[in-house]
């Protein structure tokens, strides 16, 4: 389980995360959502410590992260984490290198998915397919948790589909995902949990499980009363 | 680790440790192949070499070290141990000696043996140190800076005080120091400053005297001074006395020369003895007058010595030096050296004796008196630092004790080398 | 441990085609500049010896001999020198700065791997040190490649063979990078070590903290030269001459460790809780 415990977060003077605490359960997929611009991101990074916090905790399996942990949680930021003049191979290599988690059968297997050329420069490829390989090195390491930012941002429909596609395989399957997306639509069937944000804040934390079925509403109607209100 | 893939790094590594490694063995190799420099005696007694430190610098190629030169051999600078070449850094063994023995007493203490005095019971050294020119009170400050060591108990005390009308001088240089008995005497060259009133004088000769115990100064003593020259003339003084020897002296010795307008003088170059870093005479100025002052250390009086004429007639041609109650005059003729003594307190010359040199040098050589002992050491100016010889005579006798050469043996049997002998050291 | 050689591995790879243009200009411009250096003297001499009819000795006497020393003197000789010397030093910055900026966020990946991150600082130091050393290495080849130019070019009248040490010594610049002794040459290239060390933690405080950080790289780096001279201040202000020259070097060895240290130490503590992507 991660668990954000009250964390707080300023950049000069502009506090961007007031106190936001949520947890995010193991082989489930918890969707972080909120208007550009209220601190996903900064959550994301704060989470793998990519950035400091000013108060609060985060907590991975009870305990603070840790160099070992990651080899247990990754990130998959929404721009591709590896240098443009490498090759999908050269990239490949470079996580077996250094992860004792990489999972090469995966990731071939996921290669294969996506239909990507290994000798391919990352410098030439597609957005969309920049995309996937982004997703490949995340998705190829055998983590516990996966944290994911924007993945569907700015690509194409059918690279869009192919993505939303591994969700429901057994590439996600046991494991805990937080994806922050503000295009719930393609996803909407596939989370299990939902986080509002707004502002530093959370509004609302909520399973979808749960509200459609004692309320019989969908995460877009809990969200219009939310964020309308 | 698949090493394929680290090759270039480790073919980068490779040249690195291989050039850089072989390139500094090979300098290494080169120290250690420094040539042996040896005495290689032609008559006389070895023994007589026991006494004798060369200082010498060794020139060959790309080669510029400084060696010492005994009767064991001679050690190179780069010889020696990388931490040791942090010792000996001064460029008189006395010093070195001093802070090897008395580590924690010579700190801070910079300059040469003039400003010390050792005997068996106390180590003293004594400075004047220039404190600055004060814009507000527009006096310039200068003060003594003493220290004087208790062998046995291992103790100093130390003072610093002001010099008397530091504010007239336009610099001040300790030349020499003295005990007698319970007074610490400090003999200065005072350089007048244009501000000190005084038109008249260019120099004075000052002997400062402290109680040894408070360290008090007692007695300020101006024992000697110059006119300021004109385009007429002018006059230079030189300390006499051996400026190496920190052992007690009896008389500190002072030679005037008055030089004046006249005929062209054949350009003649002064070597020891004389400091001419203030007034270098011009071409055309001939001495006009010589004189020795005397200072006796233990009636604090000043007088100038009434040589007779054949060593006053000396005193233009001849090196001087002092050693105890003896001034030697060396007169160094066509393939000899004569060497006369005269003696302060008798007034009367001591010794007479020539010395055959082997070789015509046009080359000034080391002379060096140490007792009986006059050591003497020549280079021929066909071949510079090339045939070096060495000899060793009593004074008393004008017996021969020790003859021979500075040889040197090359690893490479290269001759293209220079050896320049920059002092020796004979305690 | 293993991880820090990958990690120094993949730096090097990354910087190995400027790099090898680097060497490739060194080279080309030396041996060029021994060439066109010893024309221009052939050409002085031919002049001297058929245009004016000089004796050999005359014309010897006026243009004198060629020796090494005045190829490095050339601006063929020391031009590529400087360009690696600016090179690396623009690399230093470089080295960090090319993880932050660009389409791409390696820099989330190296924060990423499971290892101390210390190591990547290290690793980045490391390659540095080691492309330093590399190019030191090259010049040093250099050095004999030159001079069978020259030896190739002009006949033995008319040259002055130098040998490698001789070539240093005539040329106070080359003394710098080939010190006369190996002791020498660490306690060179440890301080340049140590200074690299300095400018990493104050592009780390840069980076922690950006427009802040500016000020404090810049605080930490003049507390870091405060601290290296300190025993020189000691010695030459505050207590004249005290320390012998043994006991100073000393003091300067421990002045070096400190600063080292620290940069170190400050470097982890920005990487572990204050860096940020």
């Amino acid at each position: 389980m991660i668990e954000v415990k009250d964390v707080k977060k300023r950049f000069g003077r502009k506090e961007v995360l007031k106190g936001v605490s949520f947890t995010a359960e193991k082989g489930e997929i918890t969707c972080l959502i909120g208007i550009n611009g209220v601190g996903k991101t900064t959550i994301m990074n704060a989470i793998v410590a990519l950035t400091p916090i000013n108060s609060g905790q985060i907590l991975i399996d009870g305990e603070e992260l840790h160099k070992g942990s990651y080899e247990k949680i990754t990130f998959i930021p929404d721009a591709i984490t590896m240098l443009p003049q490498m090759r999908i191979i050269d990239a490949m290599q470079f996580m077996d290198d250094f992860y004792d988690c990489w999972n090469e059968k995966r990731a071939e297997e996921i290669l294969s998915f996506f239909k990507l050329d290994k000798q391919e420069r990352i410098a030439n490829l597609s957005k969309g397919n920049t995309a996937k390989v982004n997703l490949l090195l995340g998705l190829a390491m055998d983590v516990d948790y996966i944290l994911m930012d924007e993945p569907f941002s700015g690509i194409d429909i059918f690279s869009r589909e192919q993505i939303a596609e591994v969700f429901t395989s057994h590439l996600i399957e046991d494991r805990g995902v937080i994806i922050t997306t503000h295009e719930i639509n393609d996803i909407e069937h596939l989370i299990d949990k939902v986080v509002l944000l707004n502002e530093g804040y959370v509004l609302k934390e909520f399973s979808t499980e749960e509200i459609r079925e004692n309320e019989g509403k969908s995460v877009i109607d809990v969200m219009r009363e939310v964020y309308q209100s | 680790m698949n090493i394929k893939r680290y090759w270039k790094m480790i073919a980068t590594l490779s040249v690195i440790v291989l050039t850089i490694g072989t390139f500094y063995i090979q300098s290494s190799f080169a120290a250690s192949e420094f040539p042996d420099i040896t005495f290689k005696t032609v008559s006389g007694s070895e023994e007589e070499l026991d006494n004798l430190t060369i200082n010498a610098s060794y020139h060959e190629a790309e080669l510029y070290q400084r060696v010492t030169i005994n009767r064991q051999g001679s050690t190179f600078q780069e010889q020696l141990p990388f931490y040791e070449r942090f010792f000996g850094s001064s460029m008189y063994p006395e010093i070195n000696r001093y802070e090897k023995d008395y580590r924690n007493f010579m700190r801070g203490k910079v300059g040469g043996t003039n400003l010390f005095f050792e005997d068996d019971s106390v180590l003293v050294y004594a400075d004047v140190m220039y404190e600055g020119y004060n814009h507000n009170t527009r006096i310039t400050d200068y003060s003594f800076n003493i220290d004087v060591l208790d062998k046995q108990a291992v103790e100093n005390h130390s003072t610093e005080l002001s010099v008397p009308n530091g504010n007239d001088y336009a610099w001040i240089s300790v030349e020499d120091v003295q005990i007698v008995q319970d007074k610490l005497i400090v003999i200065t060259r005072n350089q007048l400053s244009n501000r000190s009133g005084d038109e008249e004088k260019e120099e004075e000769v000052h002997g400062y005297t402290f109680d040894l115990e408070t360290l008090k100064l007692e007695n300020n003593q101006e024992l000697l001074s110059i006119p300021r020259g004109d385009e007429e003339s002018f006059s230079r003084l030189s300390m006499m006395n051996d400026n190496l020897n920190v052992e007690p002296e009896k008389y500190f010795l002072i030679s005037k020369v008055v030089m004046e307008q006249g005929v062209l003088e054949e350009s003649h170059e002064e070597y020891e003895g004389t400091e001419m870093e203030v007034n270098e005479a011009p071409n055309n100025m001939i001495a006009t007058e010589q004189s020795i002052f005397v200072y006796d250390y233990e009636t604090a009086k000043m007088e100038e010595l009434n040589l007779p004429n054949e060593l006053e007639s000396l005193l233009e041609s001849a090196r001087v030096t002092v050693q105890n109650n003896l001034i030697y005059f060396m007169n160094q003729q066509e393939g000899s050296l004569e060497v006369t003594s005269y003696n302060i307190e008798t007034e009367q010359i001591d010794i007479e004796q020539t010395f055959n040199l082997n070789r015509t040098s046009t080359h000034e050589p080391f002379i060096k008196i140490n007792q009986d002992r006059l050591y003497l050491i020549t280079a021929s100016s066909e071949d510079i630092g090339k045939d070096i010889d060495v000899m060793i005579a009593s004074l008393s006798t004008g017996e021969l004790l020790y003859e021979g050469k500075i040889e040197v043996t090359e690893k490479d049997n290269s001759t293209d080398y220079e050896l320049f002998i920059n002092d020796i050291d004979t305690k | 441990m293993n991880r820090y050689i990958k990690l120094v591995n993949f730096e090097f790879n990354r910087f190995l085609k400027i790099y090898l243009v680097l060497i490739g200009i060194t080279i080309a411009s030396q041996i060029l500049g021994a060439i066109i250096r010893s024309n221009q003297y052939l050409n002085d001499m031919n002049d001297l010896l058929y245009e004016q009819l000089m004796t050999r000795e005359a014309a010897l006497e006026q243009l004198g001999k060629i020796s090494f020393y005045h190829i490095t003197q050339t601006v063929w000789f020391m031009g590529p020198i400087a360009i690696c010397i600016v090179t690396l030093l623009i690399y230093m910055f470089f080295i960090w700065y090319r993880d932050w900026f660009g389409k791409n966020t390696f820099i989330y990946r190296l924060l990423m791997l499971p290892t101390a991150r210390i190591n990547v600082y290290f690793a980045k130091a490391t390659t540095i040190l080691l492309m330093v050393f590399g190019l030191v290495a090259i010049q040093l080849l250099m050095l004999p490649v030159g001079r069978r130019v020259l030896q190739w070019m002009i006949p033995v009248d008319f040259r002055v063979d130098q040998t490698i040490r001789e070539i240093l010594t005539s040329f106070d610049y080359l003394m710098i990078l080939f010190p006369s002794t190996f002791y020498e040459f660490v306690i060179h290239y440890a301080i340049g070590f140590a200074v690299v060390l300095v400018v990493f933690t104050a592009i780390l405080f840069e980076r922690s903290f950006r427009w802040k950080g500016i000020v404090f790289g810049l605080i930490f780096g003049a507390f870091a030269v405060t601290i290296f001279i300190f025993p020189v201040i000691v010695q030459a202000f505050i207590l004249p001459e005290f320390f012998y020259p043994i006991e100073l070097f000393a003091l300067e060895c421990i002045a070096g460790l400190v600063v080292v240290s620290l940069s170190i130490w400050t470097s982890n503590y920005l990487l572990k809780k204050k860096i940020r992507v």
